[in-house]
């Protein structure tokens, strides 16, 4: 299990690597060259007191303090050096900078424009959460991994192993204590990081809780005032509240000592490294010089100080991977397929659905062996309970979801063999949830026909009955409403979606309970609009309320994925089956 | 400062951990920067001067002065995860306490999802920042000037190159900071637009793809993306140029140190230990300046998070108990008296225009008018849910705004019209209506709204399993089980608002029938847009752009009212 994981994790590694230095391969070998140059300067400000305190301060003291000169110039070779390691730096970092910006720009990119290819089956069956929390939380960990944990693992694990192989060739003795203390310091970090994981996993669970209760009372704010539940409410969440501090004290206290204990360990190492350097003076067992154990004792600061922040690095990536695995899974789903190649040339709206079966999952059939046509400008309703497949067979219709076997016909061409896109643009399908985007009214409107004119757009509107209320807004067509979250009324709402939809001007209108969640006042002004707009055009609707389906051509009666009575409003009053029952109100729809 | 006078509060019951977590922050950092010059001392001891018994004193000590740098670091760390935590609970519980307190149109101002938000993401980040500001950037100030100290201790001489390195390196991170936080805040505000056009293309996926709108989509995220990508390859490229500074800085420093500690140490003023212990200081001091500068801004940061837990912490809350409120309301009548009413308190934006009429107790009275004429306006302000602009609406003969609040709603049982029942059992449901309910009593709340038959053939009966906004129910049920949880409070009023809309005609008419008899006593008003819901109301009043159109029975309506005529035309409703 431990090794699966291990595996997964190091794949996932390398795949994010792969993805990084791709197309990018001449700027990090340009960055990598610069960080040894890096890591070298860093070596040389270690050392460079070994020979200042050994060699040259001897010499001056030799000298009687009389000429300065062969410490000066050594210091200046140092200080050339040193400029070179900074230039390095400055440059390798702007670069970095740069890089990994636009690596995140075009993650975001990429990923965004595969989310539009995929197909419709994919929305239905991933929830709203889980794919805006890739957009979201994991974006945003693998950006800071990509930005900094990832660079800096390279550069200081560059650093750790030249700064190692410099203390081995300086002294074996004293390296074997720096070996002791990072088997320590692994020790360390494993117990510590298997304590944290664990509480913060009791952490995210006592969060989510609290987070679903959230979310449910205040959404619901309202009622619980009109019950006077606020006292119950507050002694609920102060429950979970309370447990989830106790828990992220926990998961934090993991998390907070990490820091403290590793330097300390580090000091502890410093202390030992120094005492043991002037015992070996004391015993004469070793020629190490007082310049010698100075350096090393700088370079076990620049190691330990490497290595410390290594582990958080690494920390940081393998949390991080996690979200880059649902990442790079998200963008390695299958696009939705368009193998049509006929593009609708003056589409009329013969609609023919012929022994139709359809199944989403391949096991539960929707639809059984269906089949129904609507002629050029007719009206076809639908009536039924939920789960009777009345909205399957508009997904089927724009190709959301395609066919097990059958054939479903656009005047007169399967539809399988039609450009997607052509298909989909000779139909308006128009929602029981209204769906409006950010932006201006008339852009919102526009949205069905980009070509349209303010003209057009504002003719549209007044088709449907729009144009009265819109102008009473605050700027008219140009106020800004910002996505769902508008003071639009409901029926409002749908009006903009209706005119959207009439300012594209299809041949064909799909209407999925488009009114149900209108009251039926409001639904009169809507009917104009709508009569205004079906005229001429071939148009399915489901319906919620039978008043709206009294005058269509043909009205379906669907139960379980059949059609049970089919005629118009007058012949199936007369057959006195369910849609009487239903229209005299003797059944309620479910 | 002043957001520290306002945050103090809530630090009540953890300020022990509060207070300790830097103290032994602070003797941690002493210890720190102590241990360099006692290894210097030590150096010294078996070069310098050679002495093997201060060499072994100086080791002793130093191993008990890295055992209390471990413990008191260690320690500072609990405590400062403690107090964040009490913190961060205390403040998520009265953001959770102040929204209990909120009035609608509080409700109406802040978004449920924004509210989510501002409990987790953001009081978690004000955790975070709380729990670095008790630690780590208390750390690093006492660092420096601890360090700063000790080195003009160990040797005057070169320390005073810090006067002119220190200043220096504080303007230089000063302006790199002053010139990334703007960056940084507004790249935060594109980050969310990211997400936003992100969320809205999710939601709208079917709209999107029958319009055919994919590329357009594409390039409107792709203007954000760019934006996003060029803001935060500046603000990167300017944090980039800390690290190098700090390098050359230290580099600088080394090198005069070096200078001056040679020439000091040939003179005899200087040992080598000590300028072993100079060097030691030299990246702590630097360093530090650089860690609090990086930490600074973070804070600075994460003070947008702070402002949006303010604004829900500082709302005012208009609707609240007066001074003796009365806590019993008689019976239900209802009064208005030239009632208007607008949501923005502006008396150009009316949703109710000088409103006027008197419901006797039990009667039933039906509202009716089209979407936007003020219906649900007009019945919220009888539970309070709203303060009347002007005006005055009496209940049981009391102006709504003498009562005790719960009293007032605990009266007046207002069914909404976006009701939700709650994940739990229809039991747990019910209770909410009265929270000693028996069985019977619930059963017989049941029996009125029509669904008592539907519970009793579950298996489960009253412990019926109730998903999340009541999923597993279908509407008709759903609006029933709404009516019995406000039945159960045995109102004074009930008020359904378009709540039986989902029912089929029969059993709304038995529904009504149910209320008529078992709550006599009980004033019904209902909302509704069939004229058969309100048909056989001893009252129906017709509201038409806020104002009254007509007030009167099914009969005289049908004469008299425009509107009402029209509606049962087009209802096929007949006298």
């Amino acid at each position: 299990m431990k090794r699966q994981q291990d595996t997964g994790f190091l794949r996932t590694f390398s795949t994010l690597l792969k993805y990084v230095l791709s197309n990018n391969k001449k700027t990090f070998t340009i960055i990598f060259l610069l960080s040894i140059v890096l890591a070298v300067g860093d070596i040389i400000s270690s050392i460079f007191v070994r020979d200042l305190v050994d060699v040259y301060i001897v010499k001056v003291s030799q000298n009687g303090g009389s000429d300065y000169s062969p410490v000066v110039s050594y210091l200046i070779k140092i200080g050339a050096v040193m400029l070179f390691a900074v230039v390095a730096a400055y440059v390798s970092m702007q670069l970095l900078a740069r890089v990994t910006e636009k690596i995140l720009y075009n993650l975001r990119k990429e990923s965004f424009d595969h989310m539009q290819e995929l197909p419709v089956s994919f929305f239905d069956t991933h929830s709203y959460g889980e794919i805006m929390g890739i957009f979201t939380n994991d974006m945003d960990t693998l950006s800071d991994v990509i930005l900094t944990s990832i660079p800096e693992f390279f550069r200081l694990g560059l650093s750790a192993i030249i700064v190692f192989v410099t203390m081995l060739t300086t002294s074996l003795r004293l390296t074997l204590f720096v070996v002791g203390y990072l088997v320590i310091v692994l020790f360390v970090i494993r117990f510590l990081s298997r304590k944290s994981a664990y509480y913060f996993r009791g952490n995210q669970e006592s969060i989510a809780a609290l987070n679903g209760y959230a979310e449910e009372s205040i959404n619901a704010e309202k009622v619980i005032k009109t019950f006077s539940y606020e006292e119950r409410n507050k002694e609920a969440f102060k429950a979970l509240n309370d447990k989830w501090a106790k828990n992220s004290e926990k998961a934090y206290k993991y998390t907070n000592i990490f820091m403290p204990i590793m330097a300390n360990i580090s000091n502890m190492l410093f202390v030992v490294l120094a005492s043991i350097g002037v015992y070996f003076s004391f015993t004469n067992r070793t020629s190490l010089t007082v310049g010698t154990i100075i350096m090393f004792l700088q370079l076990s600061r620049s190691f330990t100080g490497a290595f410390n922040n290594l582990s958080s690095h690494v920390t940081a990536i393998v949390r991080a991977c996690t979200g880059a695995e649902r990442i790079f899974k998200f963008k390695g789903e299958k696009s939705e397929e368009n193998k049509g190649g006929v593009k609708l040339e003056n589409p009329k709206g013969n609609i023919r659905f012929d022994h139709v079966t359809f199944s989403y999952d391949g096991k539960r059939e929707i639809l059984h062996d269906l089949s129904l046509w609507a002629d050029e400008g007719q009206k076809i309703a639908f009536v039924g309970s939920t789960g009777a497949g009345k909205t399957t067979i508009t997904n089927l219709l724009n190709r959301f979801y395609d066919i097990q076997s059958g054939k479903i016909t656009f005047d007169g061409i399967d539809i399988n063999t039609i450009e997607k896109n052509s298909l989909r643009k000779a139909m308006a399908l128009i929602l029981q949830d209204t769906y409006l985007f950010s932006g201006t009214i008339r852009e919102n409107i526009r949205y069905g026909n980009l070509d349209a004119s303010d003209a057009d757009v504002e003719k549209a509107a007044k088709l449907v009955g729009a144009d009265s209320f819109i102008m009473r807004l605050k700027d008219g067509y140009d106020t800004y409403i910002k996505g769902n979250d508008t003071e639009l009324s409901m029926g409002q709402k749908q009006l903009l979606s209706i005119a959207r939809a009439a300012v594209m001007n299809p041949p064909v209108m799909v209407l999925d309970e488009a009114t149900s969640s209108v009251d039926s006042e409001s639904e009169i002004l809507i009917q104009k609009g709508m009569d205004a707009l079906m005229k001429g055009r071939t148009t399915l609707m489901i319906a919620h309320r039978l008043s709206t389906v009294r005058n269509a051509d043909a009205i379906m009666v669907m139960e379980s994925g059949r059609i049970i009575e089919r005629g118009n409003h007058d012949d199936l009053l007369k057959e006195h089956g369910r849609y009487y029952e239903l229209y005299m109100g003797l059944k309620e729809l479910d | 400062m002043k957001k520290k006078a306002n945050l103090f509060q809530y630090t009540k019951g953890y300020r022990v951990p509060m207070v300790l977590s830097p103290l032994c922050v602070i003797i941690e950092v002493v210890l720190e920067i102590v241990i360099p010059y006692v290894i210097g001392v030590m150096i010294d001891s078996g070069f310098t001067n050679v002495d093997y018994e201060l060499f072994k004193r100086m080791t002793v000590l130093l191993v008990i002065l890295a055992i209390c740098s471990l413990t008191s670091g260690v320690l500072s760390a609990i405590f400062a995860s403690k107090a964040a935590s009490g913190f961060a609970k205390q403040l998520r519980f009265s953001v959770f306490s102040k929204i209990q307190e909120f009035s609608f149109s509080s409700i109406d101002k802040f978004s449920p999802s924004g509210l989510v938000t501002r409990l987790t993401g953001d009081i978690v980040n004000i955790q975070m920042a709380y729990q670095m500001i008790i630690r780590i950037a208390i750390r690093l100030p006492i660092m420096v000037v601890v360090a700063l100290i000790m080195s003009f201790n160990v040797a005057p001489n070169l320390a005073v190159i810090y006067c002119v390195v220190l200043p220096l390196m504080i303007l230089v991170m000063v302006s790199l900071m002053c010139s990334v936080i703007p960056l940084f805040v507004k790249g935060f505000k594109i980050v969310d637009e990211t997400n936003e056009i992100t969320g809205e293309n999710l939601h709208a996926m079917r709209v999107v793809k029958s319009y055919v709108r994919e590329d357009e989509e594409k390039r409107k995220f792709d203007r954000v993306n760019y934006l996003h990508f060029m803001i935060f390859r500046k603000a990167n490229q300017i944090i980039s140029l800390g690290g190098p500074t700090l390098r050359l800085v230290l580099y600088i420093c080394l090198i005069l140190l070096s200078y001056r500690g040679t020439m000091d140490i040939v003179k005899g003023q200087m040992t080598t230990g000590a300028l072993m212990s100079m060097f030691s200081y030299n990246t702590q001091i630097l360093f530090s300046i650089m860690m609090f500068a990086m930490i600074t801004s973070m804070v600075v940061m994460s003070a947008a998070c702070y402002n949006r837990v303010k604004e829900v912490l500082n709302e005012e809350i208009t609707i609240k108990n007066g001074d003796n409120p009365i806590m019993e309301v008689k019976d239900g009548s209802i009064d208005l008296k030239n009632v208007s009413f607008s949501y923005y308190n502006n008396m150009d934006k009316l949703a109710l225009k000088n409103i006027s009429f008197h419901i006797p107790q039990g009667s039933v009275v039906g509202i009716i008018g089209a979407t936007g004429s003020g219906k649900s306006s007009l019945i919220s302000l009888f539970a309070r849910l709203y303060d009347v602009t002007s005006g005055e609406i009496d209940i049981g003969g009391v102006n709504v705004k003498d009562y005790d609040l719960t009293t007032l709603r605990n009266a007046v049982a207002i069914v909404l019209q976006k009701n939700t029942l709650f994940s739990g059992t229809i039991r747990s449901n019910m209770k909410w209506g009265n929270p000693d309910a028996s069985d019977d009593e619930i059963y017989s709340a049941l029996e009125t709204a029509q669904i008592k038959t539907f519970i009793e053939g579950q298996k489960d009966k009253l412990d019926y399993i109730v998903e999340q906004n009541g999923d597993n129910f279908s509407g008709g049920q759903k609006q029933r089980l709404c009516i019995a949880r406000a039945l159960l409070k045995n109102p004074k009023v009930i008020v359904m608002d378009d709540s039986s809309s989902a029912l089929d005609t029969a059993t709304e008419r038995a529904l009504q029938q149910a209320l008529r008899n078992d709550h006599k006593e009980c004033t019904k008003v209902i909302i509704a847009g069939k004229v058969n819901s309100v048909k056989e109301s001893d009252m129906i009043i017709v509201l038409r752009n806020g104002e009254i159109e007509n007030i009167g029975t099914h009969d005289d309506l049908i004469e008299k009212s425009e509107f009402y005529s029209t509606l049962c035309r087009v209802q096929g409703v007949t006298k």
